[in-house]
């Protein structure tokens, strides 16, 4: 017999199941840009600071290459030694820098466009422990655990790409450990996946790896799923020569670049905060003139990730408010540059997920994803400022990123959100509220973000349940994905050849194959 | 400790009296007489006289220390409506309020006076008392009532609207005032403004009666203090019960169980008294008798009085025996005169009896001779009885006369039912008493009347066998059935009462326990009770060891249960109860609400300190003054707290009971 | 009335009077689930038409179908929103089994005057009550916010309901309910009253100390209780 499709059985499998992308309240990309900590003069002083940088201070310890290419684009050696770059060739690579960027998933629907001023979060870092807090100790890290944070990102709506978060300290060469650290991210997730190379032999042979998995040359050409971090400056202001290899077979191998500037304020920065985002985006710019002199239009993210110092010690301080800041002007910057370009944020200096590490974390992302960072990396799961990383973390920062992109994504201002109508017929001859109208209704999924680990229970329901800790959720909910998560988007035949050809480290059983 | 306390009660149908050496704790006397109901005091008199009369001698008068009289004057006065008629003055009362103390259409002669004034629930003036208003109604009204009673809106919170009106009334007339706020503290203006107006109503009887038993003490030349027993079983000064009267109501059952605990032994125990007419059980907790939190309801007067919770039920050892022809044996609940405790005095009973077996004829109505009522007799004829009442009435004497040479037809017998019902007249019939007799297990009255009379019944419904002679073992056996019937009805309240709840009498576990028997199906029932029986009255050892054997408890049947009601009046405890509510006010800080005015505090530790000491010192006067020794205090504190708030800001209410007791010197 | 977005109604209208009666009481379940007054309005008509009586209607497909609803809201399946439209859709069908209900003289599942006390606008969860008391077959009188013991009396003077429900958020506000429940204690008409009290702030202990007859959690558990408390008092009441 017919019956109604609907009721309580599809309701209950609707919400179990994850919200269309019609209704969802966040989406990746939402658009920043809503906070500018600097003003339209300031900016503009900036802008003629990063060009004057670059005109007349320039780089050091440029390779042969380097210094071969961006010559031929008009770039100016000089005789101490230094590579100079008038503003005319800046010009010239912001024109050709590729502005519809789009970093690809192995699948299609983790697709970013890191464009204009579209915030999307990443994770990054090389952790070199776990913050283990069952046993209350950090340890060290090691392939397994990569591969496993992979798993955990796979499942985190907000997390849109994983970079790869810590090193293979069981991997003791270093070939195998760039080539493991490759193949467990991707291994791991289907969602876009940056890594780093120590060498540029290593990545053309993981270069080969990539044309395995995606089939051929041409297909990893047509849709490349891995982007590189490489730090091809070393603040203030010098070339380091196997990053910049490590650049040139990236771009010659169609992968996208990360060109990272890592500063540290106070220490390879300037202290001032005008200063150390004025260097930071000299040095990137340098990068994007050499990579676009290598190949007009390659693929690349401008990472100016000025760090913060604590100048008590000395050290990073990820959590501080000034990281924020920072984060935050560069991203004013690179929108008013428009380019695709990241930034470091949202790590915490606290040792476990405790109650500084969420509000550091908490206040730095909201900086600079409402100023319109494209990529937000180190988001999620770093603490003790990149020395230690918490797999569970992820789960509960997911929340948190989701949230920040709900504020960031603002609010919407029309003749049907205004409400008018809405109002009237409540107040006048209504119910007096608003809780049953047909628009409360309409707008209760997308208007809101619901957390999924965050308590909003009354007390006496949370006792009731077992005052449940969300550290403790976010436990379980760990060992639930590492139990069962196991993705099979590269399929055991390719995995199989990967293996053949490849030194593999962790098993096949260990990565959930036979 | 005075040497030698007596106790009376008056009970529905007797009047007990004993002696009691206090050091030696032993009934050295104890008697009966007949409960005179038109004026107490008279049964009283004669409960002394025949008391006294059992000691030696040289009995020592001078060392009584202490008489102490259970009264049914207040119970009796609400069951029959009676009391003088007063004033009631209700202060702050909306017409609801009004309506709700039923006062107007329960108590009908009453004077309701109504006046504006009252206080909220903080104990804030609501608007002044009216006094003019008052004084004006007062005056109207002193000249044709007997008591005023005083009832304010939230009086509990704060008294001194009735205090005022209180002053005002004696300002011009001196007779007595009760205010409700002084009978209770609880909050239900409605109830507390009946129970102030039944209170009303008693005071000039308990004057009287107190008056004449004083007067019948020095007839007696005992100077011995007297005192009252309350329902809650404490004794009160006959002083400061002219205030109260209405905290007297239950006090005889109230006394049965104070006097169970002083001949049995135990604190804790579940009390049966079985007298003639019915089976009171209550329980005792700590030596003390279960009270109705809620008030105890007299004569369908809800009152606030904090009485024993004293279960009353039809079932006594001069209960109707009914007989059917199926052969149904039942009880009824009403009582009627054993025939056999007529049979000593009026040897034509068992003649009649013999005569009516012999001829085989008129079995069934054997049993039932009309009489007037023993006891004083009054000859006042009610003015409403119809002519054929009038007529049946004027053939019925203080002789006993058979039914049939009275009653031919149906209309004689409406009459009579009539009569019997108005207790003009009495009749005599089949119990278990004479049941009792007939077996050997009584033996006060005639056992020869109470044979025939099981063999009549017996016969007239087929279960004894018809003859001319008596059958011995179909009769035993028909006088054991009755016996049955007393011992699995007793049996079934107690068991309800001790489970708490109304049992049904069909439930074959309920059915099984009660008739003895030991399983249901493969069940076993081993039923135990966690506290002993104590049985008293009359005919409590006749029933109750089996009774107590079924429900597998200890049962004590102790020696004087025949009088354990005089006996718990002679040795009851004075106990005074103050109770405080403190409340946090809405500006901070706390109000202390005292009898009079309420007072404020700043915290709540001091709020708690000055209620106990105010409450400590008043409980200790008012038990001192009624010749309380060796009083000891306890204090008892329930709070009303906000949830999650720490304790120094979080009480909202509090209430603070001080309980005293003390012995009578 | 808006279309819940996220389920699809099927293009060809389901034909409730060909579904044999569990079937049809199965769709009327659902139906309130998904908020949709008319087939509830369909669906009793249909009922009554094939001989229900009103009380069967109201107590198997209607009464039923909303406790459904309440264990899924405090399961979290389903919002605030959701809840109230099941409740519009069951009122349709209230709208008919009313003056049915009323007719045969049978006995209405309850009457519940609820209000927020004194001092207090909190009122969410007052409406939420009176929405689900509602769903559930009661009637109810809303007092509204900031009500002194004056408006609870005449409201109890006026309505004679069996319920009187007090609501309060504030720790301030909460103390006037031991104020309302007192007066009824000193006007003598506590008795004749179930009191139930609720608020985010209060608990079972503060509910028994304060002399109310219940402390409700949420809204499904005052329904609940409502019904078990109501049921018993008409028990006894004969």
């Amino acid at each position: 017999m017919a019956r109604r499709s609907g009721g309580r059985e599809a309701r209950k499998a609707l919400r179990s199941a994850p919200l269309s992308e019609a209704i969802k309240p966040v989406h990746p990309g939402e658009t920043g840009g809503q906070y500018r900590p600097l003003s339209d003069a300031d900016v503009l002083a900036i802008r003629s600071n990063i060009f004057r940088i670059l005109e007349e201070i320039g780089f050091g310890d440029a390779t042969a290459h380097c210094i071969e290419t961006c010559t031929a684009v008009g770039a100016i050696m000089g005789n101490d030694g230094r590579l100079r770059m008038p503003g005319h060739v800046v010009e010239n690579a912001l024109d050709l820098c590729d502005r519809n960027l789009v970093l690809h998933g192995q699948d299609p629907q983790f697709d970013l466009q890191i464009q204009g001023q579209k915030v999307h979060f990443s994770t990054a870092g090389a952790a070199v422990m776990i913050a283990d807090y069952e046993s209350n100790a950090y340890r060290d890290s090691t392939a397994q655990d990569l591969y496993d944070m992979a798993r955990i990102v796979d499942q985190c709506e907000h997390i849109h790409m994983y970079q790869r978060t810590c090193v293979l300290r069981d991997v003791a060469d270093n070939y195998e450990m760039d080539l493991n650290t490759l193949y467990g991210a991707i291994s791991g997730t289907a969602k876009h996946v940056g890594c780093s190379w120590t060498h540029y032999t290593h990545l053309e042979k993981s270069l080969e790896l990539l044309h395995a998995v995606a089939g051929s040359d041409a297909a990893w050409r047509a849709r490349p799923f891995v982007s590189q971090s490489n730090c091809f400056v070393v603040p203030p202001m010098k070339f380091t020569e196997d990053a910049l290899e490590c650049l040139r077979v990236a771009v010659e191998g169609g992968m996208p670049v990360l060109l990272l500037s890592a500063g540290q304020a106070g220490a390879t920065t300037p202290a001032c905060l005008a200063g150390a985002v004025s260097q930071a985006w000299a040095e990137c710019l340098g990068g994007l003139v050499y990579l676009n002199a290598i190949k007009a239009g390659a693929p690349a993210i401008l990472g100016t990730w000025p760090f913060v110092s604590d100048l008590r010690t000395g050290a990073m301080s990820g959590g501080s408010p000034e990281q924020g800041l920072l984060s935050a002007a560069c991203a004013q910057i690179g929108n008013d540059l428009n380019l695709p370009f990241g930034t470091a944020c949202g790590m915490t200096d606290a040792k476990f997920p405790d109650y500084q590490a969420g509000a550091e974390r908490a206040y730095t992302l909201s900086a600079a994803a409402l100023a319109g960072a494209n990529i937000i990396y180190e988001s999620a799961g770093m603490y003790a400022s990149l020395l230690g990383t918490s797999p569970e973390s992820f789960l509960m920062d997911n929340d948190v990123l989701g949230a920040t992109l709900r504020m960031t994504r603002g609010i919407e201002v029309n003749d049907e959100t205004l409400s008018f109508e809405n109002i009237r017929s409540v107040c006048i001859g209504g119910e007096g509220h608003y809780l049953g109208s047909d628009q409360t209704l309409s707008v209760m999924q997308s208007e809101y973000i619901y957390p999924e680990l965050s308590d909003r229970d009354s007390p006496n329901v949370w006792e009731e349940n077992g005052k449940p800790l969300i550290l403790e959720k976010a436990i379980k909910r760990r060992n639930e994905i590492l139990k069962n998560h196991f993705p099979k988007h590269i399929s055991d035949e390719i995995d199989k050849k990967v293996r053949a050809e490849f030194p593999i480290f962790l098993s096949p059983e260990a990565m959930g194959r036979r | 400790m005075s040497r030698y306390n007596i106790g009376i009660d008056t009970g529905g149908t007797y009047t007990d009296a004993v002696v009691i050496d206090m050091s030696a704790r032993e009934v050295i006397a104890a008697s009966k007489a007949i409960t005179t109901h038109g004026d107490l005091s008279i049964g009283v008199s004669a409960a002394l006289d025949a008391v006294l009369a059992q000691v030696a001698k040289d009995f020592p008068r001078d060392e009584i220390g202490l008489v102490s009289v259970s009264t049914t004057l207040a119970t009796n006065a609400l069951v029959e409506g009676h009391g003088a008629a007063v004033a009631v003055v209700l202060i702050g009362f909306d017409d609801a309020m009004v309506g709700r103390s039923r006062i107007a259409s329960t108590i009908a002669d009453t004077h309701i006076i109504r006046v504006a004034g009252g206080h909220t629930h903080n104990g804030e003036e609501v608007c002044p008392l009216d006094e003019q208003a008052l004084r004006a109604a007062v005056r109207n009204a002193a000249s044709n009532v007997a008591a005023f009673a005083v009832a304010a809106h939230y009086s509990v919170r704060n008294s001194s609207h009735e205090l005022r009106a209180e002053k005002v009334i004696r300002e011009i007339t001196s007779t007595s005032v009760t205010r409700s706020s002084d009978l209770s503290d609880a909050l239900d203006a409605p109830r507390r403004a009946l129970t102030a107006t039944l209170n009303a109503r008693i005071v000039s009887k308990i004057v009287a009666l107190l008056e004449a038993v004083r007067t019948s003490l020095s007839n007696y030349d005992i100077a011995a203090k007297l005192m009252i027993v309350k329902g809650d079983g404490s004794l009160v000064s006959a002083d400061a019960v002219v205030e109260r009267p209405i905290e007297t109501i239950l006090s005889g059952p109230a006394a049965s169980v104070i006097g169970a605990r002083y001949l049995s032994g135990e604190s804790d125990f579940i009390v049966s008294d079985i007298g003639g007419t019915t089976t009171d059980i209550a329980i005792a907790h700590n030596g003390w008798p279960k009270i109705t939190d809620a008030g105890s309801t007299i004569g369908g007067y809800q009152t606030l009085v904090q009485a024993v919770d004293m279960h009353t039920s039809g079932l006594g050892g001069d209960s109707e025996v009914i007989t059917d022809y199926r052969g149904n044996v039942r009880l009824a609940s009403h009582r009627v005169i054993p025939v056999c405790s007529l049979g000593s005095r009026w040897p034509h009973i068992s003649l009649h009896l013999e005569e009516v077996l012999h001829n085989a004829q008129g079995l069934r109505t054997a049993c039932k001779f009309l009489l007037r009522p023993i006891g004083p007799r009054s000859d006042r004829i009610p003015v409403d009885l119809g002519d054929h009442e009038r007529k049946i009435f004027g053939q019925i004497t203080e002789t006993p006369q058979p039914w049939a040479t009275l009653i031919h037809r149906t209309s004689d017998e409406r009459a009579v039912q009539h009569l019997l019902s108005r207790g003009l007249v009495q009749v005599t019939g089949l119990t278990p008493s004479d049941a009792a007799h007939a077996l050997g297990k009584q033996s006060q009255w005639c056992e020869k009347t109470a044979q025939l009379a099981c063999q009549l019944v017996g016969q007239s419904s087929g279960i004894v066998s018809a003859n001319s002679k008596m059958n011995t073992e179909e009769l035993m056996q028909f006088a054991d059935r009755i016996i049955e019937e007393v011992t699995r009805k007793s049996c079934h309240l107690l068991l309800s009462r001790l489970c708490g709840h109304e049992l049904s009498a069909d439930h074959p576990l309920v059915a099984a326990t009660i008739s003895g028997n030991s399983k249901v199906g493969e069940f076993m029932l081993n039923g135990t009770t966690n506290i002993p029986i104590v049985a008293v009255g009359g005919p409590a050892a006749v029933y109750y060891p089996e009774v107590g054997r079924r429900l597998g408890s200890q049962t004590v049947i102790p020696p004087h249960s025949a009088v354990a009601n005089a006996v718990g009046a002679a040795t009851g405890m004075i106990k005074t109860l103050v109770t405080i509510e403190i409340a946090a006010v809405d500006d901070g800080g706390y109000v202390i609400h005292l009898p009079g005015e309420p007072r404020r505090a700043p915290t709540v530790d001091l709020a708690i300190r000055v209620a106990r000491e105010f409450a400590e010192d008043l409980a200790q006067e008012r038990a001192i003054d009624m010749g309380a020794m060796n009083v000891r205090s306890t204090f008892k504190l329930q709070r009303v707290d906000l949830p999650n708030v720490d304790e120094a800001h979080s009480l909202i209410a509090a209430t603070l009971t001080v309980e005293c007791i003390g012995e009578v010197v | 009335m808006a279309e819940n977005q996220e389920v699809e109604v099927d293009d060809e209208d389901i034909d409730l009077s060909a579904l044999p009666d569990d079937e049809l009481v199965e769709q009327m379940h659902d139906d309130l689930y998904d908020g949709l007054r008319e087939e509830i309005v369909e669906g009793t008509n249909i009922l009554l038409e094939r001989g229900w009586s009103p009380e069967k209607v109201l107590a198997d497909a209607l009464v039923e179908g909303m406790r459904i609803v309440g264990i899924d809201f405090r399961d979290g399946i389903l919002f605030v929103p959701e809840v109230l439209l099941s409740a519009n859709a069951m009122k349709g069908g209230m709208g008919i089994l009313r003056p049915l209900l009323v007719e045969t003289g049978a006995k209405p599942v309850g009457k519940m005057i609820i209000g927020t006390v004194k001092g207090d606008i909190h009122d969410i969860g007052k409406n939420l009550v009176s929405m689900m008391m509602e769903g559930a077959g009661f009637e109810v009188v809303d007092l509204g916010i900031n009500n002194p013991v004056e408006n609870y009396l005449e409201a109890i003077e006026e309505h004679r309901p069996d319920i009187v429900g007090m609501s309060a958020l504030l720790t301030t506000t909460m103390p006037y309910m031991k104020v309302v429940i007192d007066t009824m204690k000193e006007q003598g008409i506590r008795d004749n009253y179930i009191v139930l009290v609720g608020g985010a702030p209060l608990n079972e202990e503060f509910g028994e100390a304060i002399g109310a007859d219940a402390y409700c959690r949420d809204a499904a558990m005052a329904v609940e209780t409502a019904r078990k408390l109501v049921d018993a008092k008409q028990a006894a009441d004969g």
